[in-house]
């Protein structure tokens, strides 16, 4: 079986610091205090999410705590020996397809829909495609036209703004 | 008679925009739902914005002939594949695919294609029958009612969606999380806004569902991007007629009634879409049958029983969607993303405000249903065809309208960042098994519940909770539903150790 006391642990710990982050502002909440103000204050009912998520939170990373303890008494944990360097390897795909998007947003406004769209649909879709497959010059004419078609259709005739950025017309 | 019937009806009929429109949607759909990773869902994100400039009735009635087509096209990639094309073909692959090897692929198609039909037609007729009947019940609902009946939908959603209760709480909980950010309701105090005049008008529901299902999509293709993957699809299909006898559809009479209300139950009950009633409609259909041990060898009955419950289902999840407000899947929550762009606001009243547009609504399913029934029957060769079209080069043209369409929603980058946030987000708990359909109703439910919360806390002294049986009716039910489903997994969770 796939030992998960890992992704528990990770998992019901972040959820738990979130929680308690988000319990702590809530007292930056600020009170209304004029007439008609309902008994229950807008910080009550975030606070009750806020408790609720720690609780929970650390349900998970008890239950993960636990595994690792039974399998360490049990002499089972084996270390998996996969170093950071490798997981990344591994996960690369996934890694440079957020990347790509985190890029593709920063840059959207200033440099413009147009231009960082096809970039983005070139980019992404040669990280998607298995090695065998690559085509560069299909990816390139997907993403020039897919851009400059979504452009002209989304701003002429649907009227959506879309940053035009340096292309400016 | 109602005059909003009329109205709403020959708004559709009358507009050739809307009928191409809904020939369009229906038959995006199909191909949405047929190709295996894409689903009726990301159908709908991907043309929300394309429905920005529409009028109401317009915009409604292309999403929902999305909605249409992407649960029927399903089906096709489930028969020719042996892959379900969307969740809610799950079913149709165990008697589907042993039919295409014995060489009786295009019985299966014709069978799985008029049932679907058939079953939408009855969901969508219990629809209409009964929304506006639960309308004006829910018209008395007050602060006390909506309250608990928040409180029951997510405890349902909660204890049906997984295996492990503690998680999909935390995905509720998360859910509603994120809603408090930006004016709290009835004193419109700042919560969370840090500050940022973006924050201050929280998130919106569309930019979260679309950076939920849309990007996880796309990352879940690139976490595979080496793993083989090589299915061959059946090509060489010919429909001639139906597909089948009129004989073998008498013998499928009670299957399909039976499958179409058990599609219909599950699509009322939020939180379990599709993918579940087609499994529970083939298990009572096997277990009531007479030959039992016929089943997965490629029997009709098996591809009757999935595709009858799952398309019965639109009509059943569009019920507490319309008359409550509360959407019972992914799917619909996009549907109700998609009624909020044109400010129609589903819940009790909608019947009264939008009459017109319900009507029309109603009739565009009708005819969807209809072109979908067509367009499966007569262009089948051509889908297949398109089932061939690299996923790769879709998936980040995908992406980019989502992009257009957080923005074009109401023109900040602000919630392009919030697709991306969330999309990590959804990547996170995809890895740490937590189910994402629980946060959506959170996030929806969430807001619900503290409003007539702090509503009902106002009128406590006036008019105490014991004037509204319904409420503790709810809640009642809420109780014994949770602790029942604790029981069960305690059990589970007994037996899965016992295992080990």
């Amino acid at each position: 079986m796939k030992t998960k006391y890992k992704m528990n642990m990770f998992a019901g710990g972040l959820l738990f610091v979130f929680a308690a982050a988000y319990f702590i502002l809530s007292w930056q909440i600020p009170n209304f205090k004029g007439l008609g103000a309902p008994p229950i204050d807008a910080k009550l009912v975030p606070r009750v999410w806020g408790v609720l998520l720690m609780v929970l939170s650390l349900i998970v990373f008890v239950r993960g705590l636990l595994e690792y303890l039974r399998l360490k008494k049990e002499g089972k944990l084996v270390k998996s020996g996969v170093s950071v360097k490798e997981r990344i390897i591994e996960n690369r795909e996934v890694i440079l397809t957020f990347l790509c998007l985190l890029i593709y947003i920063w840059l959207l406004q200033p440099v413009g829909f147009i231009i960082m769209s096809a970039l983005y649909i070139f980019a992404e879709s040669m990280i998607l495609t298995p090695k065998e497959k690559r085509n560069p010059l299909i990816a390139a004419i997907v993403g020039v036209v897919a851009a400059v078609a979504v452009d002209f259709a989304f701003v002429n005739l649907l009227h959506v703004l879309l940053p035009a950025g340096i292309l400016g017309w | 008679m109602n005059p909003d019937i009329m109205t709403g009806i020959s708004s559709v009929l009358t507009s050739p925009m809307t009928l191409l429109f809904i020939l369009i949607g229906t038959m995006v759909g199909i191909v949405f739902g047929a190709i295996p990773g894409l689903t009726a869902t990301m159908a709908i994100v991907m043309f929300l914005p394309v429905t920005y400039a529409m009028s109401a009735t317009e915009g409604i009635s292309t999403l929902v002939a999305l909605y249409i087509g992407g649960i029927s096209g399903g089906l096709i990639s489930a028969i020719l594949l042996n892959i379900p094309g969307t969740p809610s073909s799950v079913a149709t692959c165990f008697d589907g695919r042993p039919m295409a090897n014995k060489g009786q692929a295009a019985k299966a198609l014709g069978v799985g294609i008029f049932f679907s039909f058939l079953g939408t037609i009855f969901g969508v007729i219990m629809l209409i029958f009964i929304s506006p009947a639960l309308a004006s019940v829910a018209i008395k609902f007050g602060a006390y009612e909506y309250c608990a009946l928040s409180i029951f939908s997510l405890s349902l959603v909660i204890t049906l969606t997984g295996k492990d209760m503690v998680k999909g709480i935390i995905s509720a909980v998360v859910g509603a999380m994120f809603a408090t950010v930006g004016l709290s309701p009835i004193d419109s105090r700042m919560r969370y806004t840090f500050g940022s005049v973006d924050m201050q008008a929280g998130f919106k529901l569309l930019v979260f569902l679309i950076g939920l299902f849309a990007i996880t999509e796309v990352v879940k293709v690139a976490a595979n991007v080496r793993k083989e993957q090589n299915f061959t699809a059946e090509e060489n299909v010919r429909l001639k007629g139906l597909g089948f006898s009129f004989r073998e559809f008498t013998s499928q009479i009670v299957n399909l009634f039976r499958s179409a209300l058990i599609g219909l139950g599950i699509g009322i009950l939020p939180g379990i879409g599709g993918g579940v009633s087609c499994m529970l409609s083939y298990t009572v259909a096997k277990n009531t049958s007479k030959h039992p041990e016929k089943f997965g060898t490629g029997v009709i009955d098996g591809v009757v029983a999935s595709e009858t419950a799952n398309n019965a289902g639109i009509g059943g999840a569009m019920i507490p969607l319309l008359s409550l407000g509360i959407p019972g899947d992914p799917a619909t929550a996009m549907l109700l993303g998609g009624f909020m762009v044109h400010d129609i606001a589903p819940g009790p009243l909608i019947f009264q405000k939008n009459g017109p547009v319900m009507y029309g609504i109603f009739t565009a399913m009708i005819l969807a249903s209809i072109v979908m029934c067509l367009f499966m029957f007569g262009g089948l060769r051509g889908i297949v065809k398109v089932l061939k079209i690299p996923k790769y080069y879709l998936l980040p043209v995908i992406v980019m309208l989502c992009c257009v369409g957080a923005i074009g929603d109401s023109n900040r980058m602000f919630d392009v960042w919030g697709v991306l946030i969330f999309g990590l987000i959804g990547y996170f708990f995809a890895k740490a098994e937590i189910p994402t359909t629980p946060m959506i109703l959170g996030f929806i439910l969430g807001p619900m519940f503290e409003e007539n919360l702090r509503r009902a806390s106002k009128l406590a002294q006036s008019d105490p909770i014991t004037n509204h049986p319904i409420s503790i009716v709810f809640l009642a039910i809420t109780v014994i539903a949770v602790a029942l489903s604790v029981r069960s997994n305690m059990k589970q969770r007994k037996k899965t150790e016992a295992k080990e």
